[in-house]
């Protein structure tokens, strides 16, 4: 196997990779800042300068005595490349004393210091003092660069990834570079911001703190955040993503490279996304009797002490022999409404199983995760074989959106597609399509249940619904209202559940772990970022206690209980996905 | 209304097979569009990145990196005038022709006349050293000029060309 040589250690040459790949691979770190595997090659920054030349047949190594770029110099057999001699150190001190020239040292107001590569370079590679003397060159800040973006003019280092990523990943080039020399700067055309749906991945792919995020600006130091590896679930793409959150809030959500997946990108429809998480509209604790009814106390509630609206969401229960009208301060005490609301459930679905098992519906939603779909399955058909497990709508808005786009927005062929926002505004229909065909056989969707719901009506229906936005028509839902009793599992109010009979608080996929598989069977599990919204708790744990499971919900050892049941989910053996998932199905 | 005439349209796309692709065209035709219009226009840079099959953004980077087009906010008066200052011209009074010129015009370098006359430029080397003071009227060489033949360039008719 043709091998190379970086620093003198050997290793096997890979196809179209460049020194600093093949480096990476070798553990030496070649700083770079206009690099990026995403987009093309301009080696403008000079930061990757190292020497490189030719082992030849006879042993001898001839060097070149200029210092090549890394990033655009290919990793060929026999190249010998070295990164640490005198002259590539000279060298990136004196480039990144360049950089720093008109640089400003505002770091202590500055969102990218902690992660930036100025300062780390500077740490590793550079000098620690300038020898400047002129004053620096200020320049105006650009607050008109993008709705989301600002572009801190005097910060940047003009290595073009933004202006390069606009013209050959988005393709909607709304970026450029005016001017040459010590004058140029980004720009954007007057009244043509940088507002394409993929536009903040430019403050991702900012090396520096130039391009920043209005969003997260001046909201939080980098190193007080915490990590998460995630996934988004506002699409079928099912982007791979890190949620960064501080205090149980989050923060901001990046994206996390996974070939398999999306690439390294993703769009601002999940960046922001997961902003119903922290919603004034969650719901907080459970709750039996429609909201509409307001306070008027149903027998349920008083039973296991759960409020009716929203005010009185904080998990007070009413002595029992007080009625809630006459109840004094020291008559409430603080209980935990859901042992009162497992046991309710318990005996109103069994109840149903019993009375008409034919009239009991669950409606699944493409929102959930594969283990919740499967202990929630599971719990149901152990319940009773007859309960009919049902597909609920899966939201479809307009038509995958591809890029790079081309000049007159136009979407790129098939072949040269790099990116797709996917129609199917969902994550895991896949995944919950395989747990209902295990359990009942054949996928009964929203068309064929809804139907029965016209001319003959189930009498209990459970429908889970779990979506950041409102899920289902008010047609749908007057029509699951003709239930003689509807429980709904769902994160936010919404029209379902002010009709529904019993509310069950879900939790958003920040606040819990699963996994879900996305439009081409790549199946993701991800992580909690924060705890769980207070007086909510993990759907999957209420599905555990609901059928009786014993100790805690561990995630790879009910995926590995999946993989033993449902055949699909054979690559779930072990219950660990990795960070990048598996393919379960094609 | 289209910013540019059927015929600057035509003679950018007689260029198509000139080049390996259609970007390689973008400063050939912003010299055309420049020649006939004394400036580029916005509405120029749409039309030319349209028939280019390119975004106006790349347009406007090429073009801006270039110091020799103007946008339609400072056109080119009738005559540019390049004074050189390079070395040789320095040491023969090029540098007091300019301060001379600019004093008495009221002008910066690479300011135009109220009356768009003439626009004055800075030049490095014109490559008449040996005839030094040099301006470049347009397209055209001038030798050891003096303040006084700068001034004339600057009234209407004035020079040797218009």
């Amino acid at each position: 196997m043709p091998s190379l040589f970086i620093n003198s250690v050997e290793i096997e040459v890979q196809p179209k990779e460049n020194i600093v790949q093949a480096a990476r691979r070798a553990g030496v770190e070649i700083p770079h800042y206009c690099w990026h595997p995403d987009l093309s090659v301009v080696a403008s920054c000079r930061m990757c300068l190292v020497e490189a030349g030719t082992k030849k047949d006879d042993g001898t190594v001839a060097m070149q005595p200029r210092l090549v770029p890394a990033c655009q110099t290919p990793a060929t057999p026999n190249t010998v490349v070295v990164t640490d001699s005198p002259k590539v150190k000279s060298s990136q001190a004196q480039t990144l004393e360049y950089l720093l020239l008109n640089h400003p040292l505002d770091c202590s107001i500055c969102d990218q210091a902690g992660e930036c590569y100025l300062q780390d370079y500077t740490y590793q590679f550079g000098k620690a003092e300038s020898r400047l003397d002129e004053p620096k060159v200020q320049r105006q800040d650009k607050y008109y660069i993008g709705e989301q973006i600002a572009l801190f003019t005097d910060r940047c280092v003009m290595c073009t990834r933004c202006v390069r990523f606009t013209r050959e990943y988005s393709g909607t080039a709304e970026l450029f570079v005016t001017s040459r020399g010590s004058v140029e700067e980004i720009e954007v055309l007057p009244g043509q911001p940088c507002d394409n749906k993929l536009a903040g991945n430019v403050v991702d792919l900012c090396p520096v703190g130039a391009l920043c995020s209005k969003d997260f600006l001046y909201k939080k130091r980098v190193w007080w955040l915490k990590s998460a590896d995630s996934v988004c679930q506002l699409c079928s793409t099912g982007c791979s993503i890190t949620v960064d959150q501080s205090e149980s809030k989050v923060e901001r959500v990046r994206p996390r490279e996974n070939p398999q997946a999306q690439g390294s990108f993703m769009c601002d429809d999940g960046r922001f996304g997961w902003k119903f998480a922290h919603s004034e509209n969650r719901i907080r604790a459970p709750r039996i009797g429609r909201a509409s009814h307001g306070q008027v106390a149903s027998p349920q509630l008083t039973t296991i002490g759960a409020p009716t609206n929203a005010v009185e969401q904080y998990s007070m229960s009413v002595n029992q022999s007080t009625p809630l009208a006459t109840a004094t301060v020291s008559d409430l005490t603080f209980a935990d409404p859901w042992p009162g609301l497992i046991n309710h459930l318990q005996s109103v679905l069994k109840q149903s199983a019993q009375d008409h098992p034919t009239k009991t519906l669950a409606v699944f939603s493409p929102f959930m995760t594969c283990e919740e779909a499967y202990l929630l399955a599971d719990y149901l058909k152990k319940t009773n074989p007859k309960i009919t497990l049902a597909m609920g709508p899966v939201p479809v808005v307009g038509e995958d959106d591809t890029y790079p786009k081309g000049p007159k927005g136009q979407s790129p062929a098939a072949e040269k597609t790099r990116f797709t926002i996917r129609a199917e505004k969902a994550p895991n229909r896949l995944g919950v399509e395989a747990v209902l065909q295990h359990f009942q056989k054949s996928i009964v969707n929203d068309e064929q249940w809804l139907s029965s719901m016209e001319l003959n009506p189930f009498e209990t229906v459970l429908v889970v619904g779990n979506s950041p936005a409102e899920w289902l028509n008010d047609e749908t839902v007057s029509k699951l209202r003709r239930a003689g009793k509807l429980i709904v599992v769902d994160i936010l109010e919404n029209n379902l559940t002010h009709a529904a009979d019993v509310v069950i608080p879900g939790v958003s996929f920040v606040e819990k772990e699963g996994t879900v598989v996305n439009h081409a069977g790549l199946a993701q599990t991800f992580h909690p970022a924060i705890r769980c919204s207070d007086g909510t708790r993990p759907d999957v744990r209420t599905y555990m206690e609901l059928s009786g499971r014993s100790g805690l919900y561990h995630g790879p050892t009910i995926r590995a209980e999946m993989a033993s049941v449902i055949p699909a989910f054979a690559a779930f053996e072990t219950g660990e996905l990795g960070e990048l998932g598996k393919r379960v199905f094609s | 209304m289209s910013a540019l005439s059927p015929e600057i349209r035509e003679k950018i796309i007689s260029y198509y097979g000139r080049y390996p692709n259609k970007q390689a065209i973008t400063l050939p035709a912003l010299h055309m569009v420049q020649e006939a219009y004394n400036c580029v226009s916005r509405e120029a840079i749409n039309e030319i990145a349209d028939l280019l099959e390119l975004n106006p953004t790349q347009v406007v980077d090429t073009m801006t990196f270039y110091g020799f087009f103007r946008d339609e906010h400072h056109p080119l008066g009738k005559k540019r005038v390049w004074v050189c200052r390079s070395l040789s011209c320095m040491l023969r009074g090029g540098d007091e022709l300019l301060a001379e010129v600019c004093d008495r015009l009221h002008l910066r370098p690479g300011q135009t006349t109220p009356d768009g006359e003439m626009t004055l430029e800075l030049a490095e080397c014109l490559g008449a050293c040996d005839g030094a003071p040099c301006i470049l009227i347009n397209d055209e060489l001038q030798l050891k000029v003096g303040v006084e033949e700068v001034l004339a360039l600057a009234k209407p008719q004035g020079g040797s060309k218009s």
